[in-house]
């Protein structure tokens, strides 16, 4: 088996030592399976473990890049997909009971692509029911219980993909593909301490995928580096017909090769969070003070002041009762873990065509709004979240006080961003910053995220999870 | 940082969909029908919850009495106790979102796209 310095190397070092033969996608798997295995139930990263198919992939890669038919940096790399994602033959759950025994006789787009880019399947990572479309109470909203943080087993991962930042985080795979559509890649991220990517919406297929909110729904990559992030964006972008918000192809491939401009206009958002925690807000500025030290022109900015998280909340709503429907109208929401989710798609019906018009238009005055705010910034920038991780037993609906512009605009307007890690708490914790740009401007994002990570370790600190 | 602290942007976005998550639907119900549903007391105002206007606290309650009706049997007490909640607490936001200007030339930032598109037309036989 290969030790833990290996399991922990980036995506791009694995695949050149894969293709240098200094070990094999056999070897590699086996031991990313050894580790899932040995770590994965006591974290409840993982929904199903797909070991037979990994290692018949392992295998097939061998040979291939044996033959010299070399795929790319991807070719045997070991890679963990959130529950939501359909693989011909094994359980699709959505993290949800009544979807328990679901499967489905086709792949996701996107798990087509990772085969042809020689990517390994091992599992299906465990995520909060119907990610998180009937809203929940608790971090135990999920069909495999609640997903444990691998720098404190006490403390939750955030969610929706929560299992595919435990995954990462642990070393359990290489990266995982998460969703977002609000939150869900940034915010397990941040309390992972890992790097994840949210694409510009309509970048990534979502066919194959459960549908929570057509008009916001992401997929994108989790892993340890931007680097890591791009190189998989790069395999997983792409128009498709089959995903009617799929942009055209000149805008949703992402062809990654050319290094990453170093250059940057970043603005620094003095009003995305409220009252960030005090060792958040020191963590933050210092990344800041990093990127500033190394090329980065750093100004102040502000986001417009609107009604947009109320827009985007709305939409999310609309559509995700929309989305459940049959669930909710048969009653089987009941079945859900979650006391709020037996109950929110009621409430979440009742909102009307007329406020959800509304919550378009204020959308498209929003997408104005912030796209002239990117003349003056390559990216604008603000912590993740203005905490660390919180515990396992928090009651998610009532302690909630901050307000999220920034994760309102951002999904609301389908803008890519990143999080990746900037620092640790007291307690040990991860801190993550985020650096969101224009729609499209996918590039800019990774840009500044590898930048920094350039320039500092924090992606390279490893939780204490044995 | 204190452990005792709960919150998370994911949850925000739930809260928002919650608070953001209810409007006239049930306004549109026949007052007859309204009427016929059997009603669940309403709580007190809590301390320093934002009052709602009298048009607001009745649209709320019509989506309170819609719910019930259509979904009730299923629901048991607290659950309904809940619905209310959640209901009177979506209502506020709702109101804030209305009052946004908007003009007849505002057109929805929709941003599904038409499908297929005309490269995808050119590439299929026609249907």
């Amino acid at each position: 088996m290969l030790n833990e310095d290996v399991l922990y190397l980036p995506v791009r070092e694995l695949g050149k030592r894969i293709r240098a033969k200094q070990f094999s996608s056999v070897e590699l798997t086996e031991s990313f399976l050894a580790r899932s295995e040995r770590i994965g139930p006591q974290l409840n990263a993982y929904a199903t473990v797909t070991s037979e198919r990994a290692m018949e992939l392992a295998r097939a890669a061998d040979k291939e890049i044996a033959a010299g038919h070399y795929r790319g940096p991807l070719h045997g790399v070991p890679y963990a997909a959130k529950d939501l994602l359909a693989v011909k033959g094994y359980p699709t759950t959505w993290g949800a009971r009544p979807y328990a025994n679901q499967k489905f006789d086709y792949n996701a787009t996107v798990i087509e692509k990772l085969n042809r880019a020689g990517a390994v399947l091992l599992g299906k990572a465990a995520m909060i029911e119907l990610a998180g479309g009937m809203n929940y109470r608790f971090a135990s909203a999920s069909l495999t219980g609640a997903a444990k943080n691998p720098w404190n087993e006490g403390c939750w991962t955030c969610g929706s993909s929560s299992g595919s930042g435990a995954i990462v985080s642990a070393a359990l795979a290489p990266f995982a593909i998460g969703t977002e559509t609000w939150g869900s890649i940034i915010c397990p991220s941040a309390y992972c301490g890992i790097t994840g990517l949210r694409p510009t919406f309509g970048r990534v297929s979502r066919y194959g995928a459960m549908a929570l909110a057509y008009s916001l729904d992401k997929i994108g990559p989790m892993g340890r580096t931007a680097d890591d992030c791009a190189l998989v964006l790069s395999a997983i972008a792409g128009h498709d017909p089959l995903d009617r918000s799929s942009l055209p192809e000149g805008e949703a491939s992402f062809p990654y090769s050319a290094p990453l401009p170093t250059t940057l206009k970043i603005g620094w958002l003095t009003n995305a969070w409220e009252k960030p925690d005090l060792e958040i807000k020191s963590a933050t500025q210092d990344a800041i003070k990093v990127l500033a030290q190394h090329g980065a022109k750093i100004t102040e900015a502000r986001l417009s002041e609107g009604p947009y998280e109320i827009a985007a909340g709305t939409i999310v709503g609309v559509e995700g009762a929309a989305a459940f429907r049959s669930l909710i109208e048969s009653g089987r929401v009941a079945d859900l873990v979650d006391p709020l989710g037996q109950i929110s798609g009621y409430v979440n019906e009742q909102i009307s065509a007329s406020d959800y018009m509304r919550a378009l238009q204020i959308r498209g005055i929003c997408q104005k709004k912030i796209d002239a705010l990117f003349d003056d910034f390559d990216v604008i920038a603000a912590a993740s979240l203005p905490i660390a991780a919180t515990t396992l037993e928090t009651n998610l609906e009532t302690d909630l006080t901050f307000a999220d512009p920034l994760g309102g605009i951002g999904n609301l307007c389908g803008l890519p961003a990143i999080s990746v890690p900037c620092g640790l708490t007291s307690k040990m914790l991860p801190i993550g910053i985020q650096f969101v740009g224009r729609v499209r401007n996918d590039r800019a994002v990774l840009a500044a995220a590898n930048l920094f990570q350039q320039h500092t370790d924090w992606h390279k600190k490893r939780p204490p999870v044995a | 940082m204190s452990n005792e602290r709960t919150e998370c942007a994911d949850i925000s976005r739930r809260s928002f969909a919650r608070r953001a998550a209810l409007a006239a639907a049930a306004a549109c119900l026949p007052r007859e029908l309204i009427a016929g549903v059997e009603a669940t007391s309403s709580p007190p105002q809590q301390q320093g919850e934002e009052k709602l206007s009298p048009e607001g606290q009745d649209e709320a309650e019509a989506k309170i009495q819609a719910i019930f009706h259509k979904y009730g049997d299923r629901l048991s007490e607290a659950q309904k106790t809940d619905i209310r909640r959640l209901v009177t607490e979506g209502q506020k936001p709702l109101e804030t979102m209305r009052k946004f200007p908007l003009d007849n030339a505002d057109q929805p930032g929709n941003v599904l796209r038409l499908y297929p598109d005309a490269a995808a037309i050119r590439g299929t036989p026609s249907h």
